[in-house]
């Protein structure tokens, strides 16, 4: 018998007192359409008896795809019984998702229709796989390893999975590869326990019905738990964007009174919403790009420019700023509806403990990860006497808000045994509009700056590419008087185009001398 | 207003620039300033405006002025 720390709680409490609430819609050709509640868990429970009856029980589940309802309902299915789930992300190359399959011990694949080509490959190179599904389109006719998602769950009659079947508190029910930009991805693995306690303590409360439009991708900890696990858990009703191309057209469309979203999307918002010539009073204008009910959006993710949360408020809409990382199912702290602190990340969650080692942020409760899938080692170096170590530099204020104020993984020992925080002169430097991005790193003689200044500043002001030089060298001149000589920069290199970044669109420092033109995206 | 004189004015939207000022030649990001996110969202105004459908993971490899024209060419040809 389970003590009711499964995720599967979140949503049969939620079934069970607003039934025919919309769960899910989604846009087809501008058309909405939709899931209630009770056929989302109808749905979740066929797949759940469907693999069971495949025999995956206690096996491993990948999951390719973007967000779609049929790949929420087989997440909901996966980890409504004693297997795991293993979202990956759509955009890696095959041979590497091929890597992850291995190395996760996946024997089923569930992957998106437009992805489905990708399975000859899989065949090819990931010999445990023995069940595919395509979510949801048609299947080839005489394989019979491959089947639909609506061929899944045909047949089955929906009823709930049986007692002996239903995961406990401990069970490990999700793996999440972390994107990290140097060395091999790591495989998060979470537990029932994981998930729901994160869900159920960051305090968030919104009506059922309370629409959502989820526009991350859902392979992140961030999007899977916070827009869709909250979500149900709120009785809310999740929209999907079918694309960031839509993005800002849908949330005009669906007019969602809550979003979740990462700093970039925030500023490009942001940045559109001041373009807007009106006569109109700001709240007005807002309304009309982005609907009349939107009152909250939570960054995560990356660092939010507190400007942005100062921008948005002049508009009516409160952005609310987290922290959290895989490893912690993914949240640590968040800023909430009441107590909105700007610049801070917001109060540690009620079931986490957090402590400072060397200005370290350190983390324990039951939010934190069991350890790395089969890397024993990778998992004791992330843990110090229990303590998780998130790798992140922060202090707390009196009122117990959280402060960011650099990555532990990128500080700058200098030759006179001083310690640079790069984020923390980064964070500083970018408060000038000329700075678009900027890394800063320990070179012999002290710290070099490497800038790709903003080309709409550039532009806006008229300015020679002697002149960005001059300006960003005055720029560096004048923090250099403020600070102590150790910590003056020394070298300046202006870029002329952005940083590599990663899937999550961090700058990959390791390549902050590659300046070439982007590839995509 | 022809298309191309249509599509020049939504590029102006996002760049700050005025659609005469833009050429053939100049790159999205590097000349016009556009970031990933900023470049998939004037994508989108594009098919609403333009109204086209555009096929995401061609559209994404445009990197100039004179390749999305030719795109858009082939689309409102095609449509």
């Amino acid at each position: 018998m389970d003590d009711g720390h499964i995720i599967i709680r979140l949503l049969e409490d939620t079934v069970a007192k607003y039934p025919d609430y919309p769960a899910v819609r989604w846009i087809v050709r501008k058309k909405i359409q939709e899931k209630l509640y009770r056929e989302l868990n109808e749905d979740r429970n066929k797949v759940a008896a469907a693999l069971l009856r495949n025999g995956f029980e206690g096996k491993q589940v990948a999951m390719i795809g973007t967000s779609s309802y049929e790949w929420v309902a087989s997440y909901l299915g996966i980890v409504s019984t004693k297997m795991t789930a293993v979202p990956l992300d759509p955009m890696l190359p095959p041979l590497e998702l091929c890597d992850l399959i291995n190395r996760s011990d996946s024997e089923a694949l569930f992957i998106a229709p437009r992805l489905a080509s990708m399975i000859d490959t899989v065949k090819e190179n990931c010999p445990a796989v023995r069940l595919y599904v395509v979510l949801d389109g048609k299947p080839s006719p005489e394989d019979p390893s491959i089947v639909s998602f609506t061929e899944l769950i045909a047949g089955e009659d929906g009823a709930l999975v049986p007692e002996d079947k239903r995961p406990l508190s401990d069970d490990v029910c999700t793996i999440i590869f972390t994107s990290g930009t140097t060395g091999k991805s790591k495989g998060v693995m979470l537990t029932q326990r994981n998930l729901y306690d994160d869900v159920t303590n960051v305090i968030v409360t919104f009506e059922p019905g309370t629409t959502m439009l989820s526009v991350l991708p859902v392979h992140h900890a961030y999007c899977l738990v916070m827009d869709w696990l909250k979500g149900f858990s709120l009785g809310a009703t999740l929209y999907i964007n079918d694309s960031l191309l839509h993005m800002v057209r849908n949330i005009g469309m669906v007019k969602p009174q809550v979003l979740l979203m990462v700093p970039l999307m925030i500023e490009t918002i942001g940045k559109r919403l001041a373009a807007i010539e009106s006569d109109l009073p700001k709240p007005e204008i807002a309304k009309q790009l982005m609907g009349e009910n939107l009152e909250y959006i939570f960054s995560g993710g990356a660092h939010l420019d507190p400007a942005y949360i100062s921008l948005f408020e002049e508009y009516g809409i409160k952005v609310c700023e987290g922290y959290g990382m895989s490893e912690c199912s993914p949240t640590i702290s968040s800023n909430g509806q009441t107590g909105n602190r700007p610049g801070s990340v917001g109060k540690v969650l009620a079931n986490m403990q957090v402590r400072f080692v060397d200005g370290e942020i350190q983390v324990k409760g039951s939010n934190v990860m069991k350890g790395y899938y089969k890397m024993p080692k990778e998992t004791e170096e992330a843990f110090v006497d229990g303590w998780l170590r998130t790798g992140d530099l922060g202090c707390m204020d009196e009122d117990g808000y959280l402060y960011i104020t650099g990555r532990l993984k990128n500080l700058i020992i200098l030759s006179n045994g001083e310690n640079v925080s790069p984020e923390e002169i980064e964070n500083a430097m970018l408060t000038n509009d000329l700075v678009g991005e900027i890394i800063i790193s320990g070179e012999e003689n002290g710290l070099a700056a490497r800038i790709y200044p903003d080309p709409d500043v550039i532009e806006a002001k008229g300015l020679s590419p002697e002149e960005v030089q001059a300006q960003l060298q005055a720029i560096l001149d004048d923090y250099n008087k403020t600070q102590p000589l150790y910590r003056a920069i020394t070298a300046l290199t202006v870029r002329k185009y952005p940083f590599v970044k990663n899937a999550t669109k961090k700058i990959v420092r390791a390549k902050m001398d590659v300046d070439e033109a982007p590839e995509e995206g | 207003m022809d298309h191309k004189q249509e599509f020049l004015e939504i590029v102006a939207k996002y760049c700050d620039k005025d659609a005469s000022e833009i050429t053939e030649d100049m790159r999205f990001r590097e000349d016009l300033g556009f970031n990933s996110l900023s470049f998939m969202t004037f994508l989108g105004d594009l098919e609403d405006t333009l109204d086209v459908e555009l096929e995401e993971d061609e559209a994404l490899r445009i990197t100039t002025i004179g390749e999305a024209l030719e795109y858009m060419k082939t689309l409102l040809e095609e449509g």
